[in-house]
C-alpha cells in the first residue's frame, strides 16, 4: 500500500509491506507508477528478465540501492521492470529476478531515489515501512 | 526538527533576515534569507529553512549559509541554496550541489524582431519539437563511443565545438568557457556513462525547457546595450543539465560518501547531506567526477543550440542569421573561487544548488565584452510570464559569496498544480495571449504559473539586496516542453 505525501518540487510517498519482500516490491511499482503508469502489461509476457545482487549496510541503503539500481537499468535498457522475484532477501543482501517490458517513452524522468527521510522499519501492526522521495 | 517561525528570524536589513547561531546548538554559521517580507512569510510555509539550518552545521562552512528569494524545500540542501566551505580541508557534499549536476540556463540572442517572427511562430515550434528530442526515454542524435564520452567529460562544450555544434563564440560567453578543468572521467562509473550515451542535445522533462521569446523591456539601456540586447529583440533560452549521467554521479557519490563519513568524525542531521572533507580521497574523486558532469551539461546545452540553431535555418532560411550566444550559466554546481571574509579574501569552495553565480565588473572570470557591466544572471519564470537577464554587483561576493536567485521558485506541488490547473484551457489562454506551447498536458498543468512565485517579486528582492542590477524583461513567445 503506498500514500502520497506532501512535497513542493518531487514525488515523496509512504511505501508499507507486511514482508520486507513486499515492501521492495512496492517501492518498485510505486517507481514505475511514476515513470509511466499504462506500461505494465501481462507478468507472462514480459519482453526481458535481468538480474541483481547488492550489499548494504542497513535495509533503508539496501532499498534505496536496490530502487537506485532499477532505475539505472530501467534507463539503461529502456525497460520497465514491472514484475520482481526475490530468491533472496535479508536485511543487508538483495537477489532480484527482475522482469520488463520496453518501452518508447516515459511520462516523468525520476532523476534518482534519495534518502530524504527515508528509514524503513516495522510499524506497530508489525509492517515495513517507510517514506520515499523521488527526485523529479 | 524543530518548526521556525517568524519570532526565530532576525531582519538585519530590508531584504536579509537572519536565523542566528544560537537557533540549534549544532549550527556553525548563522543562516541567511535573501527576500522580501512577503516572500520570506511563503518561505516558512515550508521546510526550507528547516533544511537551511542543517546546511549551517557543515564542517568547515563559512560565515553563513544562505537562501535566495526563489528557495522551497529540497532534500538535504534546500533549492536556492548556498553554502560556502573553506578550501581545502572544507566539506564537499553532493547534496549541496544536487543530482542534476550544472543544471543552468543558456540565453541567445537572434538579429530577428517580435514584428518579424510572430507569423512563423506555428511552424518554428514544430521545428525545434522535431530538432530537440525532449521528454523521457527520447534517445538523442547522438550515440559516443567511450573515448568520445571521455572527451566530453574532460573538455565539456569545446568539444562540441571540435565536432562543428558550435562557434568559438560560444565558449566565449559560457561560465568556465563551457568545461571545468578539474574533470577526472576515470571517476565517473560506468552505469552514468551508460545512462549518458545517447542523452547529449536531449531536455528531459520536468522543468526543462526551450522558449522563444523578446525583450519586452530595457531595465537599464548602457548594461543592456553591454549585453547586446534591444528592445523587441527575440531570444531563446534553454533550460536543461547533465541528464541521466549527472543523475547516476551524484547518486554513486552520496551514497559512497554516506559510508565514508563516519571514518572522518562527521555526523550530520540528514543523509542527504552527506559529506567529507575536500581534499580527502573521496572527496576528490567525487570533485573530479562532479567536474566531468558540469562538462557533460554544458557540451548538452551546447548540442542543444545547434539543434536551435538547425530549426531556425528550416524556417527563416539558410541565409537567415542563428541566433548568437548571449551568456550560459550553471544553477547546480561547486567551484573554488575567492571571496571576503571577516575582511580577508579567502579560497572557498562554494556549493550553489539552484543558485546562480552573479560575479560584479570587473572579475577576470567574466567575458572581456562584458567586464565592464557584470555578469550577465539569467532568471527564467515560469511558463507563461516574464524572464529576466539581470547582472552581477561587486557588492554580491561580500553578501552572498557572489551568488544570486536562479528562477521563480515553486510554490505548489506537481500534485497541487494538477488539481487547480485545466491544461487544454491554459493552453488555449496561452495561445490567445500569443504564447505557443508544445507539451503534454500534464506538463502544462504541473509547470503552470501557478505553481510558481512571483517572478518579479523574486527579482525585485536580488535587487534590494544590492546582488545584481535588472538589465531586461523577456516575454515568451513559443515554449518546447518534454
Amino acid at each position: 500500500m503506498e500514500r502520497m505525501l506532501d512535497h513542493i518540487t518531487d514525488v515523496a510517498v509512504r511505501v508499507e509491506g507486511s514482508t520486507l519482500a513486499e515492501l521492495f516490491a512496492n517501492g518498485l511499482q510505486e517507481m514505475n507508477r511514476i515513470l509511466s503508469p499504462e506500461t505494465c502489461g501481462d507478468p507472462r509476457q514480459a519482453d526481458c528478465c535481468m538480474e541483481l545482487e547488492l550489499n548494504a549496510p542497513d535495509p533503508t541503503a539496501l532499498l534505496v540501492d536496490f530502487l537506485s539500481e532499477c532505475l539505472a537499468l530501467t534507463y539503461i535498457h529502456k525497460a520497465l521492470f514491472c514484475y520482481v522475484h526475490f530468491p533472496q532477501l535479508e536485511t543487508t543482501t538483495v537477489r532480484a529476478r527482475l522482469y520488463g517490458h520496453w518501452f518508447d517513452r516515459l511520462e516523468n524522468e525520476i532523476k534518482a531515489v534519495t534518502f530524504h527521510e527515508a528509514e524503513v522499519r516495522q510499524n506497530r501492526e508489525g509492517k515495513w515501512e517507510t517514506p520515499l522521495l523521488f527526485d523529479l | 526538527m524543530k518548526k521556525i517561525t517568524k519570532e526565530d528570524i532576525q531582519q538585519r536589513k530590508p531584504y536579509l533576515w537572519e536565523i542566528p547561531t544560537g537557533f540549534r546548538p549544532d549550527m556553525q554559521v548563522p543562516a541567511r534569507i535573501i527576500a522580501s517580507e512577503t516572500l520570506v512569510d511563503d518561505i516558512l510555509d515550508d521546510r526550507s529553512l528547516q533544511q537551511l539550518v542543517n546546511v549551517t552545521t557543515l564542517p568547515g562552512i563559512r560565515k553563513a549559509a544562505f537562501v535566495m528569494p526563489d528557495v522551497h524545500e529540497g532534500y538535504g540542501f534546500p533549492i536556492g541554496g548556498v553554502a560556502a566551505t573553506s578550501y581545502p580541508h572544507g566539506a564537499i557534499s553532493p547534496g549541496g550541489i544536487g543530482y542534476d549536476i550544472n543544471c543552468g540556463v543558456r540565453l541567445l540572442a537572434s538579429d530577428l524582431d517580435e514584428a518579424d517572427i510572430r507569423p512563423y511562430l506555428p511552424e518554428l515550434i514544430g521545428a525545434l519539437n522535431e530538432e530537440i528530442p525532449s521528454g523521457m526515454g527520447t534517445p538523442g542524435h547522438l550515440v559516443l563511443r567511450d573515448e568520445e564520452l571521455d572527451q566530453v567529460l574532460a573538455t565539456g562544450s569545446e568539444w562540441a565545438v571540435r565536432q562543428g555544434y558550435g562557434t568559438a563564440r560560444d565558449l566565449v560567453y559560457t561560465e568556465s568557457n563551457g568545461c571545468l578543468p578539474g574533470a577526472d572521467p576515470s571517476r565517473v562509473s560506468e552505469r552514468a556513462r551508460q545512462r549518458g550515451r545517447d542523452q547529449l542535445g536531449t531536455i528531459g522533462s520536468g522543468n526543462h525547457f526551450v522558449e522563444v521569446g523578446y525583450v519586452d523591456a530595457l531595465l537599464d539601456s548602457r548594461l543592456a546595450r553591454g549585453f547586446g540586447l534591444r528592445e523587441g529583440q527575440v531570444t531563446v533560452l534553454i533550460h536543461t543539465g547533465s541528464r541521466g549521467l549527472g543523475h547516476q554521479i551524484a547518486t554513486d557519490y552520496i551514497r559512497l560518501l554516506m559510508e565514508a563519513m563516519p571514518s572522518y568524525g562527521i555526523r550530520l542531521p540528514d543523509r542527504e547531506l552527506a559529506c567529507v572533507p575536500f581534499d580527502s580521497q573521496e572527496g576528490q574523486d567525487y570533485f573530479g567526477a562532479m567536474c566531468a558532469g558540469a562538462n557533460f551539461a554544458w557540451c548538452n546545452r551546447q548540442l542543444v543550440s545547434w539543434e536551435v540553431r538547425k530549426a531556425w535555418s528550416r524556417v527563416f532560411g539558410q541565409a537567415a542569421k542563428p541566433p548568437v550566444m548571449l551568456y550560459d550559466v550553471a544553477h547546480n554546481i561547486a567551484k573554488i573561487e575567492t571571496h571576503v571574509v571577516e575582511g580577508r579574501p579567502e579560497q572557498l569552495i562554494v556549493h550553489r544548488k539552484g543558485a546562480t553565480r552573479a560575479f560584479g565588473p570587473g572579475d577576470s572570470e567574466i567575458p572581456e565584452a562584458y567586464r565592464p557591466y557584470g555578469q550577465p544572471v539569467l532568471i527564467p519564470g515560469s511558463m507563461g510570464t516574464s524572464s529576466y537577464v539581470l547582472a552581477g554587483t561587486s557588492a554580491s561576493s561580500a553578501l552572498t559569496f557572489g551568488s544570486c536567485c536562479h528562477g521563480a521558485g515553486r510554490r505548489l506541488s506537481r500534485t497541487a498544480a494538477k488539481k487547480q490547473v485545466n491544461a487544454p484551457v491554459l493552453k488555449e489562454r496561452l495561445q490567445e495571449a500569443g504564447i505557443y506551447l508544445e507539451a503534454p498536458f500534464r506538463r502544462i498543468a504541473e509547470e503552470a504559473p501557478i505553481a510558481y512565485k512571483d517572478v518579479n517579486l523574486v527579482v525585485r528582492s536580488v535587487q534590494e539586496a544590492g546582488i545584481v542590477v535588472p538589465v531586461a524583461r523577456l516575454k515568451p513567445l513559443a515554449v518546447v516542453k518534454g
